[in-house]
């Protein structure tokens, strides 16, 4: 193929010269030009090579269905694969390069794969790579996985930034085109919010400048260009995306390089045009036989004769040669579709000749081809709708009751008869929304060229290889292999052949590949119908996904109300969910954590610490029902609790399980206060609000999450109460103040409104104290520094940690889904006597009633010195180390200051039957067994003595 | 950062600016009726108001209070660019005077239209720095 930039025309800026490297090569192109058409104005023909026989090929469209010319653009964190020639706008500077091939693109090793074609058919690698099993793993995967795609992603951080934004219109119109642009009109000028998408940088016929001018005026109606349609989700929610600064050398870094749109439209609009049908036929992939759309569009958006010599063949097309005379192009010959067939190409990287099957040969360095259209009916049908096939068109169209649809995309073929079909089916819309609109008149117009519409699916194939989906390499013979070996329904054949499943989706070979299915069954298309539209219409960059989301920006962060108090004395932070929570406090001289954890531990047990318990989900639970409900949601009473007193509570899930644990406070008759673990503070609050607005709506009760209006600190030890009384306006006597109390008064001499619980995590005597987050931070320091000449410390969740398995408190670790409260050994806390709760008829199932089931134990390292961790196996004394021998599992360990070795929380069957027996703790990973025995969960105060002191 | 700056935040076409301290309250009713009343009152779903102002709400008869003055944060996003700012991590397009419980990217927010070019949002004070940071780096 010799293509060239004509003399004139075209609606580049012949003005501009725009440099630009493929392949290492600098060419020049103007603006305006897309890379594609770039190349060709050069005499480029060759772009790319296919996926599986590293075939040569050319440029086929003009437009984002590009099978072939896919490319690597840009350099760095900007290196960007896969990308169609034929949508880059060309920039100063631009580079790219060609894909899939080494160690040139016109010289490529692996283009050996075409000749061992007759054993790479469809489905060979199921065929191929059936056995031996463990050769999978080694040799068959990695060879599939390193053959996988054509270009490669970079591996540098993206530079620039990617914005998600929301919009709302009356009506959105899909495609820029002249039903898009007179429905757009229309709609405007009736005064709708009209939105006006189009994946072109300069969309739509030069005839409609006057239009398109006329909707720029107006403040009602946007029109975007760069922006593709994507998806249509329910409730009429458009996703879209806009390149913004795909089209320049250097982003402004102030705005984003992709913007993804999603579109809240009232009515939308389907104008996406028609997709040109490739024809079937003997080397129909030789850079240089394209679709006669494409010659068509090169000619005249942007100068260029695609050939010197062009033929055209065709069930049609008058129009196309005079249009493409008009435009300066030579068509040499036009082959009838309906009377002759081309059996064969020549030429090696170019094409240089046709072969008829009336055995003539044809000079010819350019074929256009077309074997009709295919309404662009994507967007109409991801949600589930099944296109119609109309023989009257010959294709597939968007069934009624989907989104409506106009113009090309609806079958409506020609200039005149799309304007007037867009116009027509927005004051339709409109009249929908209760606007009157009238049709946008466009004056006199040529009349139409009737469309041909009869389809050819295949030329007689004498000799060579007729291509399908050029991408995948799927030939006619792939489509009859897979029919022949029973894979015949669409769907199957599909994925057999892989037709239609390159980056192009099959927005070429789709609708051919059908039509040889049914020849090939002996059905009509109708019959055999179409594979499924899903989202995305073309493929979207993980930048514009993600959007602002990455890096340090992923989550957000939540930050305690004692997240100053903990930085100022020295704590280090752990991510706990999207919580950072303090860790421990090193002090100087301590060189490893545990040194720090153990400090920590030693002296809450022998005096007093302090810890930020801030981030425990919160929930104020008020109204006259506020009882009832809570005694419905937790498996143990709480509508008995008396005001002023606090209560351990188990949460369980509709099937018996536990789902989460707290404790439940009642501040007055119709008031309690709740708190849930850290992890499960969402979910356990979604849970009620579930419970509240549906299981149970008669029940006058309304809760909030108070999480962030408290800030709360754990102070424990024994001498917790000589500290808190300094500064506590409440008499905090185990008299006055016992065990599960719960007090609303105030602190430093009514300064400050707070609210005490004594209550304990570590097991001893301890305190949580509550007050309005904006006070944390100074009451924290008083705290701190009263507590000094105490001995008081920070304590972190490391420390709070090792302190909880010391008493057997349970977490998440334990409630892990498949526990019950019998499980964990709380059984008798649940409540006998109450009529209903969640949980209640499921737990007493049978299978987790057995005796047999793991349950909660508590592990002693015999070796001082050996570890135990969580997640390590339990296998009985002498047994093999075998999943077979399996017994249960560590759920909580740590090194225990207070005992002195390692100790662990674990589910052991019978567990609870087994106390003294010496187990293996079998940690696989590190291939590591210590001797430990089975005690009692509880390794501190196992009668809960220092509680009440 | 755990607090948000004291200082607003001048872009070329909006402004983010942290309101002063104030009384919030959420209001809860057991039945249909009128909203309660204070100096400021927004809808904050079916039966539920926030109640915001410069002194601590009475509990009245019908509604029960629960306080989250200290739970919250208050910031104004306001100017010509506000609403567009906005749109980049809300989906809700509010008319002047009215509230939604929303979302910005993946934050709770209560967003209420303030003026035609003003909006407030209400934040958890643990996301607030989040927020501020999404509004101002995005």
């Amino acid at each position: 193929m010799t293509a060239f930039r004509l003399a004139q025309g075209g609606r580049i800026d012949r003005e501009r010269r725009v440099a630009f490297r493929f392949d290492g090569k600098t060419y020049h192109g103007h603006h305006g030009d897309t890379l594609a058409s770039a190349l060709l104005a050069n005499g480029v023909s060759l772009m790319g090579r296919s996926f599986k026989y590293h075939r040569p090929r050319g440029v086929v469209t003009s437009g984002s269905a590009e099978p072939n010319a896919l490319v690597t653009i840009g350099e760095g964190g900007r290196r960007e694969p896969n990308v169609r020639a034929t949508v880059v706008e060309l920039y100063e500077g631009l580079t790219a390069e060609s894909q899939n091939r080494w160690p040139s693109l016109a010289f490529d090793v692996g283009a050996v794969n075409g000749l061992l074609s007759p054993f790479l058919a469809a489905g060979f690698y199921y065929k191929t790579f059936m056995g031996p099993a463990h050769l999978w793993e080694r040799l068959y995967e990695p060879l599939i996985r390193r053959a996988a795609g054509l270009g490669r992603a970079g591996t540098q951080a993206d530079p620039d930034a990617y914005e998600k934004v929301w919009t709302h219109c009356d009506l959105l119109i899909v495609g820029a085109g002249p039903a898009g642009l007179a429905a757009a009109l229309t709609a405007a000028r009736a005064g709708a919010d009209t939105l006006l998408v189009d994946e072109n940088f300069a969309p739509g016929d030069a005839a409609l400048d006057a239009a398109r001018a006329e909707l720029a005026s107006l403040p009602n109606a946007r029109l975007l260009t760069r922006t593709t349609a994507l998806a249509w989700y329910d409730d009429m929610v458009f996703a879209a995306l806009e390149r913004v600064q795909k089209h320049v050398a250097t982003p402004d870094p102030a705005a984003p390089v992709e913007r993804l749109w999603r579109i809240q439209a009232k009515r939308a609009l389907l104008c996406a045009g028609a997709e040109e049908r490739p024809l079937v036929f003997s080397g129909n992939d030789r850079p240089g036989v394209m679709l006669a759309q494409a010659g068509l569009d090169y000619a005249r958006r942007f100068g260029v004769a695609v050939g010197r010599r062009v033929g055209l063949f065709s069930n049609a097309g008058a129009g196309v040669v005079q249009a493409l005379k008009q435009s300066g192009v030579e068509v040499a010959a036009v082959i009838d579709a309906r009377k002759a067939a081309i059996v064969g190409t020549q030429g090696g990287l170019a094409l240089s000749g046709v072969e008829t099957d009336d055995r003539r040969r044809i000079d010819l360095d350019a074929l256009l081809m077309s074997g009709g259209f295919s309404p662009r009916i994507h967007l109409a049908c991801q949600r589930g709708a099944r296109p119609r096939w109309s023989e009257q068109h010959a294709a597939f169209l968007a069934p009624e009751g989907t989104l409506p649809v106009a113009g090309a995309a609806a079958g409506v073929y020609g200039l005149k008869a799309a304007l007037d079909d867009g116009a027509r089916r927005a004051v339709e819309i409109l009249a929908d929304l209760g606007r009157i609109a009238t049709l946008a008149n466009f004056g006199p117009l040529p009349e139409d060229e009737a469309p041909e519409v009869r389809p050819i699916w295949r030329a007689p194939s004498t000799k060579g290889k007729a291509f399908v989906d050029f991408q995948n390499d799927v030939q006619v013979e792939d489509l009859n292999l897979a029919v022949r070996e029973g894979y015949d329904h669409v769907e199957l054949a599909k994925r057999y052949t892989t037709t239609g499943m390159a980056t192009d989706q099959g927005k070429l070979s789709n609708v051919n590949a059908i039509a040889l299915i049914a020849d090939a069954r002996g059905l009509s298309p109708e019959q055999v119908g179409i594979t499924t539209f899903r989202p995305f219409y073309t493929p979207v960059s993980f930048g514009a996904l993600a959007g602002p989301h990455r890096g340090a920006d992923f989550q957000p962060t939540r930050r305690s109300p004692l997240d100053a108090w903990a930085h100022r004395h020295g704590a280090v932070f752990i991510e706990a969910g999207q919580w950072m929570r303090s860790s421990h406090f090193p002090r100087e001289g301590e060189t490893h954590w545990r040194e720090t954890v153990d400090r920590e531990a030693r002296t809450v047990r022998a005096s007093v610490g302090m810890a930020d318990v801030s981030t425990l989900g919160k929930i104020e639970v008020v109204g006259p029902d506020a009882g009832a409900f809570l005694d419905r949601v937790y498996a143990n009473p709480m509508a008995s609790l008396k005001v002023g007193r606090a209560r351990y509570g188990l949460m369980l899930r509709e099937d018996g399980f536990l789902f989460d644990d707290g404790t439940i406070s009642r501040f007055a008759q119709d008031r309690y206060f709740v708190t849930t673990t850290t992890g499960a503070a969402v979910q356990a609050f979604e849970h009620m609000e579930f419970c509240a607005q549906v299981l149970w709506p008669e029940l006058n009760v309304g809760f909030a999450s108070v999480t962030d209006q408290w800030a709360q600190m754990a102070i424990a030890g024994p001498r917790s109460r000589e500290v808190l009384q300094k500064l506590v306006d409440l008499d905090l006597s185990n008299e006055n103040f016992p065990y599960l109390a719960v007090s609303e008064t105030t602190l430093l001499k009514s300064q400050v409104p707070a609210r005490i619980y004594r209550l304990s995590y570590s097991g001893e005597l301890a305190y949580e104290v509550a007050v309005p987050a904006g006070f944390g931070d100074a009451v924290a320091e008083a705290i701190t520094l009263a507590g000094a000449p105490h001995g008081l410390c920070c304590y972190g969740l490391e420390a709070m940690g090792v302190m909880r398995i010391e008493k057997g408190h349970i977490t998440h670790n334990e409630i892990n889904g498949t526990t019950t409260v019998e499980d964990l050994g709380m059984g008798r806390m649940i409540s006998s006597k109450k009529p209903d709760y969640i949980g209640r008829a499921l737990r007493q199932r049978e299978g987790l009633l057995d005796p047999n089931r793991q349950r909660l134990v508590g592990l002693v390292a015999l070796d001082v010195h050996a570890p135990v961790r969580a997640g390590a196996h339990i296998l009985a004394k002498g047994a093999t180390a075998s999943l077979e021998n399996d017994q249960g599992h560590v759920t909580s360990a740590c090194f225990s200051p207070h005992v002195g070795s390692a100790i662990a929380l674990a589910l052991i069957q019978r567990g609870p039957d087994r106390l003294g027996e010496e187990v293996l703790v079998w940690n696989a990973l590190a291939n590591e067994f210590t001797a430990a025995r089975i005690v009692a969960p509880c390794f501190v105060d196992p009668a809960n003595e220092r509680l009440h002191v | 950062m755990s607090e948000i700056p004291t200082l607003p935040f001048e872009a070329p076409d909006w402004r983010l600016a942290n309101k002063p301290a104030a009384h919030i309250a959420l209001a809860l009713a057991f039945a249909d009726g009128p909203a309660p009343v204070a100096a400021v009152v927004r809808n904050a779903g079916p039966r539920r108001w926030l109640l915001i102002g410069d002194a601590p709400f009475a509990e009245s008869v019908g509604f029960k209070l629960i306080d989250l003055s200290h739970a919250r944060e208050r910031l104004e996003l306001s100017g010509p660019g506000a609403a567009a700012k906005l749109a980049t991590g809300t989906s809700v397009a509010l008319a002047d005077g009215a509230s939604a419980q929303t979302l910005f990217g993946p934050l709770a927010i209560h967003l209420t239209r303030t003026g035609p070019q003003s909006y407030e949002i209400l934040v958890a004070r643990s996301f607030a720095a989040s927020l501020w940071r999404a509004l101002t780096h995005a």
